[in-house]
């Protein structure tokens, strides 16, 4: 009793440090969410820009702009940027907000572990970035630092990469812990695992997946450094290592990272269309053993990223089955989703526009997934653009479109204040025809055979790169509107009811606009 | 059709998409695939696994024949190799002067070296090493040569051997030690480089100026197998439709004002080494080139063959063997 007297004394008596100070020493589970987001804001804008590099280049056969090496350090670390900085700390962002307002926690677990979590986050991206400007160049071998291009090839900054990819490794383990921590300790009495939110679910499984495949990616980061730097052979075949086995040990990481990156996104989607169809979630248990069956299988369909490396047959059947199966669990996620708003009473606001775009957009993006995993349809497909729209296509218009959502969704509740309804209207209006434009012509240049990750390319493919880069252009700028949109929201604008939405449940939605410094202090009972 | 694959440095991807077939090629292993190619043709593709800064240039071109075809140009390829070999071996006992060599060197340097050592030598820190800076330039000589002809293990730098000829080598390694201000007076000659070949005792550092040597009789013998007229013609027919007709025209009537007339003409009804001569070493101030080097003695003697028997006239068989001497006299 005294204890929860004591806390309740806190939440009215703000003695916080103020200033940078107060951003620094957090244990807020609030704080430590927005610091996750802003960073992961401008991570997007940062790789974004890198984006806008490629796609200028691009824009013209021939080289223009930038020269080729630069050219690869853009696309390595445009995809670094977005998967470990934009993408991940996003949704880690979210789970700091919203989980511990979701399950009624008063905060996360371990503040302290949180805290340190995000703050090592900065100085991963400031060594990753600032090798860009170092001697040498940046990382060029592409995200997936295939050896011996990131090895015996690779230019003498690769150090700085490792050690940066180690410290984003620590944080994801140190946010996935929290959370499971925080999951498993924390939930408010009544609050059985079964009647957890879908948003908590999605993100249970997907901390069991960081923490089971991040020491996986810094296994592969040191053997590399050690390769490079203090004469192993892992991956070289001249000192009776292998190549491919470096392929192996990555994509053991790499396809489980996939799911981390898109197993949120469902939990989101699957809080946002329940919202604005004013239904309950339909097939809410198969929608969690959907979740843990594609969190297992993410496990064993690794090497469909590697059919033209030589397999034998048996592992190429393999690979392609297993793949397959996994259509099956993310199938019953999209019936349930269009089941959910089947004869639901919907309405369009901004939050269920971006969801729906998902759902659909996913699909298109899950469908030629499933193109990729035939076998020999693979051969053909492999490392072309195909392979580039078809990933762009789950990780933008699925994971960064299910962020946006969640940020539209949720941002009232942060901030006590209505969002420009119509200008986030007219962003999404702009992102969704600006992102088809960039992204679905990439099919037609990858099956007419343009590889990816090249600075220049053969003329018949100048008419879609142009095309393509335009689309480009317009989506980068379009996110600008989105910017806009945050930041009038935070300064000020309508003021909110507890509620925001009146389809919306959940438990963070009893608690006041914006969300008090301190909630659930005293644990709700759930019925 | 049967691939095998494999890489010298980093994993690359062979890819004709025509054909539906991508294999990785991985340093230190072999992969395999095969296909079918039922039409005959060029076919494009290019690398498709990231394999450094230049994965965009990486052309692959797969020129498919059937197999007499490919007999035939197996048979030209072995000539073209041996006829080679021959000028190399000429080029032991050939000095260049400084100036020929730093001429040469300088097209050498800035078509094989300068895309990473930059035209100034000076590299690219942290990337491609100097040669202004390097002591390897101002050095031990053989040293400098063993680094380009033999590369240097566990670093981008290629082993220059099976890519640029001895007279190529030379010119390359005096440009290296006398550019950017070195000035070390030191020139090197293709006999150098070649002793340097010959030493080498590991078998993949061969070079075709001192594989053929020992063979070199059988290589060129092989080819210069006498061919029956009606083979000869067929050859010569298709060998003037691709190298000659475009000018003199597939009737053999030249277009008038501009290409002579081959039909009837005195080249034709004239003596046979004068007009082996003429396709051989072309003719002086006029568009007429030669095709010594270009073409196999064998082709050369098919489509003197066929000049002289096409047409509805009815002239003699000119043998391979016969252009060889023709070949070996003017040397």
């Amino acid at each position: 009793m005294d204890d929860s007297m004591h806390q309740h004394s806190e939440s009215t008596d703000h003695h916080q440090p103020s200033g940078i100070k107060r951003w620094l020493y957090t244990t807020n589970h609030k704080d430590i969410g927005t610091l996750y987001l802003g960073f992961s804001l401008l991570m997007l804008f940062i790789g974004g820009a890198m984006a806008m590099v490629i796609r200028a280049e691009l824009f013209q056969p021939g080289l223009q702009l930038v020269d080729p090496n630069f050219f690869n350090q853009m696309t390595t670390v445009h995809g670094l940027i977005m998967v470990f900085g934009a993408v991940m700390p996003a949704f880690v962002g979210l789970a700091n907000w919203m989980i511990p307002l979701m399950i009624g926690a008063p905060d996360m677990a371990l503040p302290r572990m949180n805290n340190w979590s995000f703050w090592i986050l900065p100085f991963a991206f400031a060594i990753l970035l600032g090798s860009l400007f170092m001697d040498g160049g940046g990382p060029n071998f592409g995200w997936t630092f295939y050896a011996p291009l990131s090895t015996t090839y690779s230019n003498d900054n690769t150090a700085l990469f490792v050690f940066s990819v180690h410290i984003m490794g620590i944080s994801s383990i140190m946010g996935a812990i929290n959370v499971i921590v925080t999951i498993f300790n924390l939930r408010a009495p009544g609050m059985t695992l079964m009647k957890m939110p879908m948003f908590v679910w999605t993100w249970l499984i997907t901390a069991f997946l960081l923490i089971a495949v991040m020491p996986v990616l810094a296994g592969t980061v040191t053997m590399v450094l050690t390769d490079k730097y203090f004469g192993t052979s892992f991956f070289n075949a001249m000192g009776g290592g292998d190549p491919v086995m470096f392929q192996h040990i990555f994509w053991f990481f790499g396809h489980p990272e996939v799911y981390i990156m898109i197993l949120p996104a469902f939990g989101i989607v699957s809080t946002i269309v329940p919202a604005f169809s004013r239904k309950k979630l339909f097939g809410y248990h198969s929608m969690v053993y959907a979740t843990a069956s594609i969190a297992f299988l993410s496990f064993i369909v690794w090497a469909h990223h590697m059919f033209t490396t030589g397999m034998p047959l048996a592992a190429e059947l393999f690979f392609m089955y297993s793949t397959m199966l996994i259509s099956v669990p993310t199938g019953v996620k999209v019936f349930n989703w269009v089941a959910t708003m089947w004869r639901g009473s919907l309405s369009f606001e901004v939050p269920m526009l971006f969801s729906i775009a998902f759902i659909v957009l996913f699909t298109i993006g899950g469908l030629s997934g499933l193109m990729l995993a035939i076998t020999p349809a693979d051969f053909q497909y492999h490392d072309t653009y195909f392979v580039v729209a078809h990933f762009h296509y789950v990780l933008v218009t699925g994971a960064l479109f299910s962020i946006i959502a969640a940020v539209y969704y949720w941002m009232p509740k942060w901030t006590g204040n209505m969002f420009n309804i119509r200008l986030a209207k007219i962003h999404f209006w702009l992102s969704l025809i600006s992102v088809n434009v960039l992204f679905f012509p990439m099919h037609f240049v990858g099956l007419a055979g343009m590889p990816r990750r090249i600075a220049d390319y053969a003329l018949q493919f100048a008419d879609f790169n142009m095309i393509i880069s335009l689309g480009g252009f317009a989506f980068g700028l379009s996110q600008l509107l989105f910017v806009w949109c945050v930041v009038e929201c935070f300064r000020g604008g309508e003021k909110v009811p507890a509620r925001v939405w009146d389809g919306a449940e959940g438990l963070e939605w009893e608690v006041a606009s914006p969300a008090p410094y301190h909630t659930f202090s005293t644990p709700p009972e759930i019925k | 059709m049967r691939f095998l694959f494999t890489s010298d440095d980093v994993i690359h991807a062979w890819w004709i998409p025509d054909f539906a077939v991508k294999k990785d090629a991985v340093p230190g292993f072999i992969n395999e695939a095969w296909t079918n190619v039922n039409v005959e043709g060029i076919y494009r593709g290019q690398c498709a696994e990231l394999c450094g800064k230049s994965h965009g240039f990486m052309p692959i071109v797969a020129d498919v024949r059937s197999p007499e075809e490919f007999e035939l140009w197996l048979i030209e390829q072995k000539e073209l190799v041996a006829q080679q070999a021959q000028q190399e071996a000429a080029l032991k006992d050939v000095s260049f002067t400084m100036d020929e060599l730093m001429t040469l060197g300088k097209d050498v340097y800035t078509a094989n070296c300068s895309v990473c050592h930059q035209p100034g030598g000076q590299g690219l820190p942290g990337l491609f090493p100097s040669i202004k800076d390097s002591p390897i330039a101002t050095g031990d000589v053989q040293e400098h040569i063993d680094i380009v002809v033999n590369g240097k293990a566990g670093s981008a730098m290629q082993a220059f051997a099976k890519q640029l000829s001895s007279k190529q080598l030379a010119a390359v390694i005096t440009y290296e030690r006398n550019a950017w201000g070195l000035n070390t007076g030191d020139l090197v000659q293709p006999k150098d480089v070649q002793t340097d070949d010959s030493s080498d005792t590991k078998p993949t550092i061969e070079t075709p100026p001192t594989e053929p040597n020992l063979d070199s009789a059988k290589v060129i013998e092989d080819p210069l197998v006498d061919l029956d007229k009606t083979k000869l013609m067929e050859l010569g027919e298709q060998a003037y439709t691709e190298h000659c007709a475009m000018c003199h025209q597939a009737s053999g009537l030249g277009l008038p004002g501009a290409f002579p007339v081959l039909k009837d003409s005195p080249v034709i009804n004239g003596p046979i080494d004068k007009h082996i001569d003429i396709v051989l070493n072309g003719k002086e101030m006029t568009a007429m080139q030669g095709y010594k080097g270009k073409l196999s003695a064998t082709t050369i003697a098919a489509i003197v063959t066929y000049e002289r028997n096409a047409w509805g006239r009815s002239g003699e068989v000119i043998q391979a063997s016969e252009v060889n001497v023709q070949i070996k006299g003017a040397e």
